[in-house]
């Protein structure tokens, strides 16, 4: 379900959300995007493996697949699988260069990666670049953000 | 829980839920999540980063609805239905039980900062306002932090204003909560000469010796017979209408803090003096049997 917060700005909600911690620096075998920075996508583009932080990764609306894929590498002693349920909303920004432009260059942040996690105006942020911008806010930030990016 | 520092001081305090063998929620005091997450980090990351250990704020995920008062448990009956009657009976103090209301997920934790029956409702953030309209036209009643701090100061329980960082666990009374076998974050340095001598200070209860007198936060404390030498202060003060009179807790130099003496509150800009009493922290139902009913 998505609601229109602005022309330009979707809200997007999450079934549910997940990160996974790995112990150690992951391996090929692990099937995670192994740099930070880096994401995997579901065959709809849509971003579900974000390496936000070093051996850390946010899990957006993960498929059963994908959970099952991650549990799995818990059980087996590789990381920590964690219900973020409701820590993060996620909104979908059409002109981020112009939109978060007063607070950051979106452009230059996502030159030379696809994922990073930062603060946009004063709100903690992971940002995504795909056809458009897709961002994840720290939940009691959305009100905040929303009043900065479109006057809500 | 009690964290120290490296120095000894008490850093923050809270609650630890195994919620299964490998599997942990730390709770901590107001604010301070953010905070404890980092010091937990600093030290996995380097005291004992052999550790197969991962951190995560939950802070956001959880909302958290506290039920407080002696006829709570039967009202959550009501509320909760019959899948949770049985844990509702069963909870001891300072145990929880999962389980599911309307769909979601719900976490039942008996504990309590209010001295109270009292049982705490965490739920995913989405589920709060449906919870919290539900308890109220039940009939029960928000209670604000003005309360909240009454119902603290009677049971001694302690907040920002004593765990100041500059008080060890043996000032505020929590020494039997100090990990003894083998070492712990701030164990070397505890046993200090310093932090034993006389003028250490010493959470202690104070109520007005007249039993009538307003007194306040921020008094300096002195002896009656020494009024230039400051030996302590109030920390928190309330009226308690359940005692009908100003209660308090202040930090009092050990040398000073007998039970059943007296000490001056000195507070010249606010209120002039008031001779207290010196009482133990808890001061009302001592021995927890509404916390415990």
């Amino acid at each position: 379900m998505s609601v229109d917060a602005s022309p330009s700005v979707t809200r997007i909600a999450l079934e549910s959300c997940f990160e996974f911690v790995c112990y150690d620096a992951p391996a090929g075998t692990d099937g995670l995007p192994l740099e930070p920075g880096q994401i995997q996508c579901a065959a709809d583009g849509r971003a579900t493996l974000l390496h936000f932080a070093p051996r850390r990764w946010l899990v957006p609306s993960p498929s059963a697949a994908l959970h099952t894929r991650l549990a799995d590498l818990e059980h087996r002693g590789r990381g920590a699988l964690i219900d973020v349920d409701g820590k993060w909303q996620m909104l979908r920004i059409a002109d981020a260069a112009g939109i978060l432009g007063r607070s950051i260059n979106v452009q230059a942040l996502l030159r030379h990666r696809q994922c990073a996690a930062g603060v946009v105006f004063d709100c903690p942020v992971i940002l995504a670049r795909g056809a458009s911008v897709d961002l994840w806010v720290v939940s009691s930030y959305l009100d905040s953000l929303l009043a900065a990016v479109v006057g809500e | 829980m009690v964290n120290l520092r490296e120095d000894g001081m008490v850093l923050d305090d809270g609650l630890v839920l195994r919620l299964a063998p490998d599997r942990y929620l730390a709770t901590t005091s107001s604010g301070h999540g953010g905070h404890m997450l980092s010091h937990f980090e600093f030290y996995r990351d380097t005291e004992w980063c052999d550790r197969r250990v991962a951190l995560t704020d939950v802070t956001e995920a959880w909302a958290v609805i506290v039920c407080a008062g002696p006829a709570r448990r039967d009202a959550l009956r009501g509320v909760l239905g019959g899948d949770w009657h049985e844990a509702l009976g069963r909870l001891a103090h300072m145990e929880f039980a999962p389980g599911r209301w309307r769909g979601a997920t719900l976490r039942l934790l008996r504990a309590s900062f209010s001295g109270e029956l009292a049982f705490e409702l965490h739920c995913p953030p989405r589920n709060a306002l449906p919870l919290w309209e539900t308890l109220i036209h039940a009939g029960m009643a928000p209670y604000g932090l003005e309360a909240l701090d009454i119902l603290r100061v009677e049971k001694g329980y302690l907040v920002g204003a004593e765990l100041n960082g500059q008080t060890t666990p043996f000032d505020l009374g929590m020494g039997h909560l100090v990990k003894t076998a083998g070492n712990c974050v701030g164990g070397e340095l505890l046993h200090r000469p310093a932090f034993h001598e006389p003028i250490r200070p010493k959470l202690v209860g104070v109520r007005a010796a007249n039993g009538r007198a307003m007194f306040l936060a921020g008094a300096q404390l002195t002896a009656p017979e020494d009024r230039r030498r400051s030996c302590g202060h109030v920390t928190s003060s309330v009226y308690s209408p359940a005692l009908g009179e100003w209660i308090g807790l202040a930090l009092l130099a050990r040398e000073h803090a007998r039970e059943g003496g007296t000490i001056l509150a000195q507070d010249p800009l606010r209120g002039g003096d008031t001779l207290l009493r010196i009482t133990p922290t808890n001061h009302f139902d001592a021995a927890g049997g509404r916390m415990k009913a």
